[in-house]
């Protein structure tokens, strides 16, 4: 096998990986084709996964353990929110600085925390009508 | 959905950053120049004061809160001409459903803390200023305010924890709905 450096090989193998598409590449063919034995291959499997470029899943082929490599995406720059906070902007709590440091007998202590103490005030105001001291 | 998104998170920093006494235009411009940076390499303090014209001073203040909202972090790297120690900054795009997931169970965790503390004490308040003592306290105040000397008054209002109550079971579903999104991807 022709010397390589370590970036072409592993360009080879991922462009061989993505072109496998949605069924993947089963690690011992990439192998074969790049001319690799076990140990190399193995390990150049191991880097790319690291880098979080494929993704490897066991599978017993012929009664063997071996694994089917996939393509990951790389990670998206577009900010997407699965979490929803909309409605939690309107407690203080969240959007404290101090959120992390507030907890029971500490200096900042959700039980007696006077902006959730008047925030709770006015909202029961707005929920349950104007009939109590306040 | 990105753009909408991308409001939603400006308004979370708009919010903090006034909290702590930081413009919170400049915030939110910060913000928008980090999430429109698209080539990942990140932005230093430098090019983002050429870009919106505010002070260094203050850019690397409102970077430090997104550091510590988890939200920015950074890498060192060297200026492309003079070699001197630069620090890139970039948005944690990838980890910030998980930060902003784990905020809201901390939210849930302090409104439950309240909500206990509510039910298993009885409370006592000035009728002129509004301040408000645990029983322990009053008792020890003669049931005097301690400012004004004016008598305290039983706080009997059950609205508080009505309010929390509710509050609570609608941050428990949503955190559920949170988790079940996260989950699919």
């Amino acid at each position: 096998m022709p010397k390589v450096s370590m970036e072409e090989l592993e360009k080879t193998a991922l462009e061989m990986i993505r072109n496998s598409g949605s069924t993947g590449i089963l690690q011992s063919d990439l192998w074969r084709r790049l001319g690799l034995d076990s140990r190399e291959g193995s390990r150049l499997v191991l880097r790319l996964a690291k880098k979080g470029l494929i993704r490897r899943e066991q599978v017993v082929v012929n009664g063997r353990r071996t694994y089917r490599l996939r393509y990951t995406r790389p990670p998206s720059l577009e900010l997407k929110l699965k979490v929803d906070i909309e409605d939690v902007l309107d407690i203080p709590c969240f959007t404290c600085p101090f959120l992390g440091q507030c907890g029971p007998g500490n200096f900042n202590d959700p039980r007696t925390c006077p902006i959730l103490q008047a925030w709770l005030e006015r909202k029961a105001r707005e929920l349950l009508g104007d009939d109590g001291k306040a | 959905m990105s753009q909408a998104d991308s409001e939603l998170l400006e308004r979370f920093v708009r919010a903090v950053a006034s909290m702590v006494r930081l413009d919170s235009d400049h915030a939110a411009t910060i913000l928008r120049k980090l999430l429109s940076e698209k080539n990942g390499k990140g932005l230093s303090d430098e090019e983002l004061e050429e870009l919106t014209n505010i002070r260094q001073g203050e850019i690397r203040r409102i970077l430090r809160l997104l550091y510590e909202l988890r939200l920015a972090s950074y890498r060192r790297g060297k200026h492309p001409e003079t070699g001197a120690t630069r620090y890139y900054w970039k948005l944690n795009l990838h980890t910030i459903n998980n930060v902003l997931l784990s905020r809201k169970k901390s939210v849930l965790r302090n409104l439950e803390l309240k909500l206990e503390y509510e039910e298993n004490n009885q409370f006592y308040y000035c009728p002129l200023d509004g301040s408000r003592y645990t029983f322990d306290e009053a008792y020890e105040y003669d049931f005097q305010c301690p400012k004004c000397g004016s008598i305290l008054e039983e706080d009997d209002r059950s609205e508080i924890k009505e309010v929390l109550r509710l509050v609570i079971s609608r941050l428990r579903e949503s955190i559920a709905r949170d988790e079940e999104r996260l989950a699919r991807q």
